[in-house]
């Protein structure tokens, strides 16, 4: 089973949000890592269906997804960055509601609405209005709705955001389950949510694919790049204005414990330590480049 | 169907149908009280002073008062009630010289026969009414009816000179509408004239149900989830079109029935059988009775209403916000009646719109009983029918388009 992006590219009147993107997704969880504004939503939304490229195609085992019509969208699942519904919803109305329009047979629709409200910790609100639940609470929903009809292809846009930690480990648990035999894809901000379940990442920046890979072979670019060491914390604004400090953390005698990204050491006593997903996002994104205005 | 039961729940739950559902049934209990209780009629106390009765009492008065004369209107008995106007009238030198007792025993019963004789009898040239004095019985009962098929003729002169289509579309039909004419007292040209007002408010407020249909979801987002599901396109598009059309023929139709039967329980159901031109010009084209006059003007009005939310449902999945939409549905509704306004009388623009048999003077009922036409080339044609054409083929194409249109949607 794979999702082939062949050449996609999507012009807007003054910007192009993707630029000739040649992608092949296999089963398994895909993250999608790219700074706001890197093109992420707007090649998800082509990978949805639910925007035209402008120029490329996207196929599904050979077959152009859009041609495909209604057998795509049957094997799809998707969770948009910002998850709207009617504001008169209640959960069950509203997962009962997708799960018709997904196709889900009536007979199994409550024991799927109750088993996915379970293991998202949704079913003491699951009679409420939409409107009222906590962002986090939201989110859920989103999630839930995309996963009614066991979609082989799941595609989710900041899924996590607005999850507190713990529902951020019960999520990486349950995608990790789920992706068996299917293809995954999620983007987001918080690296560490798909550091150790992600089969693969992509990295967009600027509307094209700069690199694709496991997370061992991904972080390698990086290996001897991320250091550190302890300063006296009197030091720490001095430094903080020629090195990228990633991490910091008081210790005591008014020290401070420091982790920097460099090609060399900058500061007497810095060793070099193993990076993480993270330090590559933040090598390949400085602060500069993730302030843009989402795309 | 199970989608179709969701939608409607989904549209059903939403407060703000409930609360223009409620308006709508509210208000057809006030409009069709309105007219009730502008009904009003004087008659002489035991001590001379003058009794003023309204509403259902004057109803009821006027009901028992005028079944002397109810039936039909043969040339003989309006001949009859002619020479006892005339009679009563020339004793006592003019008409607001008759003393109050006399008038409401002697005169007041046969007035609304008399009305359609100054019609008739007009002045050929100028289309003035006639002086009922002026009027001769003998002729009266001679020829009444031929007099009206004339003064028809005359009217269509002055109005419609130069197009021989639209006059001889009127004399054929008008040889078709049933004589004698029939007359039984009771409802009032106010009590259709408020059918018409409250078909108006209903098509404001099913507009209002209309327009967030598409574009709410547009505003907020969640088409990006629909449209991604199996039948989140053209199914749900088509699902969502039939539940809007049945929710707003459900409003309608119950709104009319609680409407009329109001109207009808307080003026009876036996004047339902006055010939049309009884109540409005004994020259009026259709051929029908003021029970067959509600009908129509409901299906009618049903018709339009329904080509407005289509165009509205349009719209909705063509525009980004509801907002945007309810203002241009509503430009578009009001359209008709300014250009008819405007104007002077009715035009394509006010007769080609779907709302175009809405609104006030150019309405369906004011289009049936005014001597509107339209005309290409030598061709005339009754507005009245140029209404109910144009909403007909509308509603389909303004449908197909709203599929389309949220089928093509982009997200932005």
């Amino acid at each position: 089973m794979e999702l082939k992006m062949e050449h996609i590219s999507k012009k807007f009147k003054d910007k192009t949000a993707v630029d000739d993107i040649s992608l092949t997704l296999t089963t398994g969880v895909w993250g999608l890592l790219g700074a706001n504004g890197a093109g992420k939503t707007t090649l998800m939304r082509m990978i949805a269906d639910i925007m035209t490229p402008s120029s490329g195609n996207i196929y599904f085992d050979g077959t152009d997804i859009h041609k495909m019509g209604k057998d795509y969208r049957s094997l799809f699942g998707f969770l948009p960055q910002d998850f709207g519904y009617s504001r008169d919803f209640t959960v069950k109305d509203y997962l009962e509601y997708i799960a018709a329009l997904k196709d889900v047979p009536a007979r199994e629709t409550t024991k799927k609405i109750d088993y996915l409200l379970n293991i998202l910790t949704l079913s003491d609100v699951k009679r409420k209005k939409i409107s009222k639940l906590s962002g986090g609470m939201k989110r859920r929903v989103g999630i839930a709705q995309a996963m009614l009809n066991d979609p082989k292809i799941l595609v989710m846009d900041e899924p996590t955001a607005g999850l507190d930690p713990g529902e951020r480990v019960r999520f990486r648990n349950f995608i990790s389950e789920f992706s068996h035999d299917r293809i995954v894809l999620i983007s987001t901000h918080i690296v560490s949510d798909i550091e150790y379940i992600a089969t693969r990442n992509a990295i967009m920046k600027d509307g094209k694919i700069i690199d694709v890979g496991t997370t061992d072979e991904l972080v390698k670019q990086i290996e001897g790049k991320v250091w550190t060491c302890t300063i006296p914390d009197r030091d720490l604004g001095q430094y903080e204005m020629r090195l990228r400090i990633i991490n910091q953390r008081g210790e005591d005698n008014n020290q401070v414990s420091v982790r920097y990204l460099s090609d060399k050491s900058e500061i007497e006593g810095s060793t070099t330590i193993s990076p993480r997903l993270e330090d590559l996002y933040l090598w390949l994104f400085p602060q500069a480049d993730y302030e843009k205005e989402g795309n | 169907m199970r989608l179709f039961r969701l939608e409607v729940k989904r549209i059903m739950k939403s407060r703000r149908t409930l609360i223009l559902f409620t308006v709508a049934l509210l208000m057809s209990i006030v409009m069709a009280y309105l007219p009730i209780s502008f009904e009003s009629i004087n008659q002489p106390g035991e001590n001379g002073e003058v009794i003023e009765l309204d509403g259902i009492p004057a109803i009821q008065f006027k009901k028992d008062y005028y079944e002397k004369t109810a039936g039909e209107i043969t040339p003989q008995k309006l001949a009859e009630a002619l020479r006892t106007y005339q009679s009563y009238v020339k004793e006592y030198g003019t008409l607001d010289d008759v003393p109050l007792d006399i008038y409401i025993e002697n005169i007041m019963a046969i007035r609304p026969m008399l009305k359609g004789l100054t019609e008739a009898f007009a002045d050929s040239k100028t289309g003035m009414a006639a002086d009922l004095m002026d009027i001769n019985p003998d002729e009266v009962e001679q020829s009444f009816y031929e007099k009206c098929a004339s003064h028809l003729n005359d009217i269509m002169n002055l109005e419609q000179k130069g197009h021989s289509a639209a006059a001889r579309f009127s004399a054929t039909k008008y040889s078709n509408v049933n004589k004698p004419f029939l007359l039984y007292s009771g409802m009032s040209r106010d009590a259709f004239d408020y059918i018409t007002l409250y078909i108006f408010i209903l098509s404001i407020l099913c507009i209002a149900i209309a327009a967030p249909i598409f574009a709410n979801e547009y505003q907020t987002g969640s088409d990006s989830i629909l449209r991604c599901t199996k039948y989140g396109r053209m199914k749900l598009a088509i699902t969502r079109i039939l539940t809007a059309c049945c929710i707003f023929i459900v409003i309608f139709v119950l709104g009319m029935v609680i409407h009329l039967s109001i109207i009808n329980l307080a003026f009876g159901t036996e004047c339902l059988k006055t010939s049309f031109q009884m109540l409005f010009s004994i020259i009026n084209l259709p051929n029908i009775t003021l029970g067959q006059l509600q009908i129509i003007l409901v299906l009618a009005g049903l018709l339009s209403v329904l080509a407005s939310v289509s165009c509205t449902l349009f719209l909705s999945a063509k525009c980004k916000d509801s907002l945007t939409v309810l203002l241009i549905s509503i430009v578009v509704l009001f359209l008709p009646m300014f250009t008819y306004s405007a104007f002077g009388g009715a035009t394509w623009l006010s007769t080609i719109l779907p709302s175009s048999g809405i609104g006030m003077q150019n309405n369906f009922l004011y289009q049936l009983y005014n001597f509107n036409f339209l005309h290409i080339g030598e061709m005339s044609f009754w507005t009245p029918h140029v209404i109910l054409i144009t909403a007909a083929i509308e509603m389909p194409v303004f449908l197909l388009l709203t599929v389309r249109s949220y089928c093509k949607h982009q997200t932005a």
